[in-house]
């Protein structure tokens, strides 16, 4: 495809085409610059060569083709795998986890593998965790770092610190043979979850009976040492003492798997039904029951063991004629 | 003065969801059972106490999207739609059931309670429930408070701290609008707590929230009550923490009440027990089996050989679980206030939905509770956290702990290996948001609009109830469409906008199926102004 065969798609059919090819497409790219990225993507190949793929490369294909595209719905289209931006994120998941993903535009990516065949191979991806705890941190003064090797497909990890209450950062970067380091992106700075009651005390509140309220405070019991009440609260979280909200209306959507293995279950039900004049008045075991304008019945019973006695009366309008049939019906359950 | 105060906080919450594309939807059904089995029964049973001149306080938080399905004539529509149905079934049902004395009964207190429910949604109510829940409050009785706008969990909103920000000052104006004041108290969803979100809860003129207990406890410095007393963040909101004695009481799968073995099962329904042919015009599409809410059986044990529900014994059980739970509340008060300078406030938060729906008889045990405090003890006084404010202004100052009330108390429930891919797309929507309230500060009509359902799509794609379902593992492929439907539909926005091509015909479609907060201000996604700028106290 050419610039002009480009230049004559509309933005949203451009943005497709960047995603087919895999292309990375910033936010505020404009319908210019997608055709500029959609032209130089094409990777030393001619412009047209997009279309005009090799021979056997062109049969593979046509295995796959089931006519022209059509214009996809737009409910139907998946989301983007990334943005276009060179970014990383640490987020803590608990006070000794953190989770991090990131994203490496197609610019900084090339750069790095640049780098990685410069030094034939020997470069390593790696996600490197800086401790800046009440640090402004400028990249060289965090109080400690370790690197954590990642392999090129990972777009996200989750990483052990073990540190509550200390300050995170992580830069995902290669780490180079001969021990420097090529920083492709630095996150954002963490404060992991505290863990513990703070040592920190009030003096202006201060209680005598603070360890006996904490110990209350963590849950049902007598008095304890602070240290089992910590375990003890720690006990409590595990429990999940939450329904989490809609679980209950979640699982009246979808069946209940059953514990057990092979099963039946079987019961009767019972249909009575019949016709008279739509003007009588019908009786069954003596209770009124509605006819429909035709003068039609019908009536569905749950029929457990034992013997029911079923009478049915119709009686006229006027009151003068009366018709009676009886049903006897039995059911006797054996296992 | 009494020897404590016991706090009953229900939290009540629904993600928004609402399908006029179709005739049928599957979740929508949520809305419909909780309304029929939680909202209209604590109606009808804080109804009663008020009628009776029962002196009671509880807190009820409505989530803003759970307040959007109240207000939508649609779901309105079909609730009152579903609920005929129900009454049909029900009554069919007293038909069905006339040789077996055991089932008949039930079969006529369905029916019962259905009516009931039609009564109070369309008469009482007007088919719209914040009228019974404004009237409760003005009657005393309740302290309706806020919650997120669409419950997302705030602190994995860190990186985008306006969002977080929004989602609060959302709630509270769009709370302000139909309750006529600004709320006094918010939920956190989840209680998901992180140092700084009290910020704007302040700025949202909010006094107070309810956190998980270990927030409190962790805090800094030391809480010198523990969870007994609230504390007030560096910004002046208070924190209540809540006490875990009380709370197992109830949520305990082993040793909570709603487990007694008298008390009616969850599981077994006739939508999935009677003939498909008899319950087809009352399931999804006439074929898939859900539950219907007709349920004979009770717990019984640890055996799928239930045996029949019988109503009055588990009102007996719900009556001696009610003083149980009070007697209990009474010797911790007494304990506590030997430890104290003042009444002990026990703070007990539960999930609405809890009540009624997955504990059939919690409304009566909640009831109970609430008259059994009133009339048989004086240790303990019900109180909501609002009137401790008003007795107690004056608390201890600690920054609470980021935590939340989820499985083991952090953040893993959302974020997990089976929702953790939500975050890169929820936080570029995040920040392509707050560059469009940058890029637009005096939009044209269209413009505006189409900012306006940009920051609706956010909100919508950040509800914690994606993850969550996500996690569980049941009804996922509902969660994940949400959340792309949504992020998508702001990604087409954004294009649109910043490409000075809005398309309104589509913004038109998307305003009209996800119309929540008709008012949002999508200026709120600016920059979060600097702590002096945004306290104001």
């Amino acid at each position: 495809m050419n610039r002009e065969q480009l230049q004559t798609k509309s933005t949203e059919e451009l943005l497709r085409l960047a995603e087919e090819r895999h292309i990375e497409v910033a936010g505020e790219m404009g319908h210019d610059a997608l055709v500029e990225a959609l032209l130089s993507h094409s990777g030393g190949r001619s412009p047209e060569s997009l279309s005009a793929p090799a021979g056997d490369q062109l049969v593979e294909e046509a295995k796959y083709y089931v006519g022209p595209p059509h214009e996809a719905a737009e409910e139907e289209r998946g989301i983007p795998e990334g943005y276009g931006r060179t970014t990383i994120v640490l987020q803590a998941r608990d006070p000794d986890w953190a989770h991090s993903y990131w994203e490496v535009a197609a610019a900084d990516r090339s750069r790095a593998e640049a780098i990685i065949s410069d030094s034939w191979g020997m470069a390593r991806r790696v996600l490197r965790v800086h401790d800046v705890t009440d640090v402004d941190f400028d990249g060289g003064n965090s109080h400690a770092f370790r690197d954590i090797e990642v392999t090129g497909h990972a777009r996200d990890w989750y990483i052990h610190l073990g540190q509550p209450d200390r300050c995170f950062c992580v830069e995902l970067g290669l780490l180079l043979p001969d021990g420097g380091f090529h920083l492709i992106a630095r996150s954002n700075t963490v404060r992991m979850p505290r863990d513990r009651v703070s040592d920190v005390v009030d003096s202006e509140w201060m209680t005598v009976e603070f360890d006996r309220l904490l110990a209350a405070s963590a849950g049902p019991g007598p008095g304890r040492a602070s240290e089992e009440m910590l375990e003890l609260l720690q006990q409590g979280l595990e429990l999940g003492l939450a329904s989490g909200g809609i679980s209950s209306l979640l699982g009246s959507l979808e069946r209940q798997a059953r514990a057990r293995g092979f099963w039946l279950v079987a019961d009767t039900e019972l249909i009575v039904y019949g016709a008279t004049e739509p003007d009588a008045h019908l009786t069954v075991q003596g209770r009124a029951v509605r006819l429909r304008p035709d003068g039609t019945f019908t009536l569905r019973f749950a029929l457990p063991d034992g013997v029911q006695n079923i009478p049915i009366e119709a009686e006229s309008a006027d009151g003068v004629e009366v018709r009676a049939i009886k049903f006897v019906v039995s059911r006797t359950s054996q296992r | 003065m009494p020897a404590g105060y016991i706090s009953i906080v229900l939290h009540a919450h629904l993600p928004f969801v609402k399908h006029p594309e179709y005739e049928d939807f599957l979740e929508e059904r949520w809305f419909y059972e909780a309304l029929t089995e939680t909202y209209i029964p604590l109606l009808d049973a804080m109804g009663r106490l008020v009628r009776d001149g029962v002196p009671a306080r509880v807190t009820v938080s409505l989530s803003p999207t759970l307040m959007s399905m109240m207000l939508d004539p649609l779901l309105q529509e079909r609730y009152v739609r579903h609920l005929g149905k129900l009454i049909e079934l029900a009554g069919k049902e007293v038909e069905r059931t006339r040789w077996q004395p055991e089932f008949h009964h039930l079969a006529l207190m369905y029916h019962e309670r259905f009516v009931r429910a039609r009564a109070i949604f369309e008469g009482e109510c007007g088919r719209n429930l914040l009228h019974g829940f404004k009237h409760l409050e003005s009657a005393g009785v309740l302290e309706v408070i806020t919650c997120a706008a669409t419950h997302g969990y705030l602190p994995l909103m860190q990186i985008c701290p306006e969002t977080a920000r929004a989602q609060i000052l959302t709630a509270g104006q769009f709370f302000a609008k139909h309750f006529g004041h600004p709320p006094v108290g918010l939920w956190l969803p989840e209680c998901g707590y992180f140092p700084g979100v009290d910020r704007f809860i302040a700025e949202a003129g909010i006094r107070y929230f309810v956190s998980d207990a270990h927030a409190v406890l962790h805090g800094v410095p030391r809480p010198c009550y523990g969870v007994y007393a609230p504390v007030y963040c560096p910004s002046g909101v208070a924190a209540f923490g809540r006490d875990l004695e009380s709370s197992k009481q109830v949520w305990s799968a082993k040793e909570g009440y709603p487990g007694d073995f008298w008390y009616r099962d969850f599981y077994r329904d006739i939508g999935f027990d009677l003939d498909l042919d008899y319950v087809s015009p009352y399931i999804h599409m006439g074929h898939d089996r859900v539950f219907t809410g007709l349920k004979y059986y009770r717990i019984t044990g640890p055996t799928d050989d239930k045996r029949p529900y019988e109503a009055e014994r588990a009102l007996a059980q719900a009556d001696s679980h009610a003083g149980n739970f009070m007697f209990n509340r009474e010797k911790q008060a007494e304990f506590l206030s030997g430890l104290m300078d003042r009444p002990p406030m026990i703070v007990s938060p539960y999930d609405a939905e809890l009540f009624g729906h997955w504990w059939f008889e919690g409304i009566d045990w909640l009831e109970l509770l609430l008259r059994k405090t009133a009339y048989d003890q004086q240790n303990v006084k019900t109180l909501t956290p609002g009137d401790y404010l008003g007795i107690y202004p004056s608390n201890q100052v600690v920054t609470p702990s980021e935590s939340s009330w989820g499985w083991k108390g952090y953040h893993e429930v959302w974020l997990e290996g089976a929702n953790d891919w939500i975050y890169r797309h929820l936080h570029e929507a995040a920040r392509r948001m707050r560059e469009l309230a940058e890029a637009y500060p005096n939009p044209d009509g269209l413009t505006q609009r189409a900012l306006k359902q940009a920051a609706r799509e956010l909100f919508l794609a950040q509800a914690s109830d994606w993850a969550f379902i996500m996690k569980t593992g049941t009804m996922v492929g509902y969660a994940v469409k949400r959340t792309e439907d949504h992020i998508r539909r702001f990604n087409r926005l954004y294009r649109e906008i910043r490409e000075m091509r809005v398309n309104e015909a589509n913004l038109g479609d998307l305003e009209f199926r996800d119309g929540v907060f008709p008012d949002i201000d999508y200026r709120h996604f600016l920059a979060v102004p600097e702590p002096t700028a945004a306290l104001g106290v």
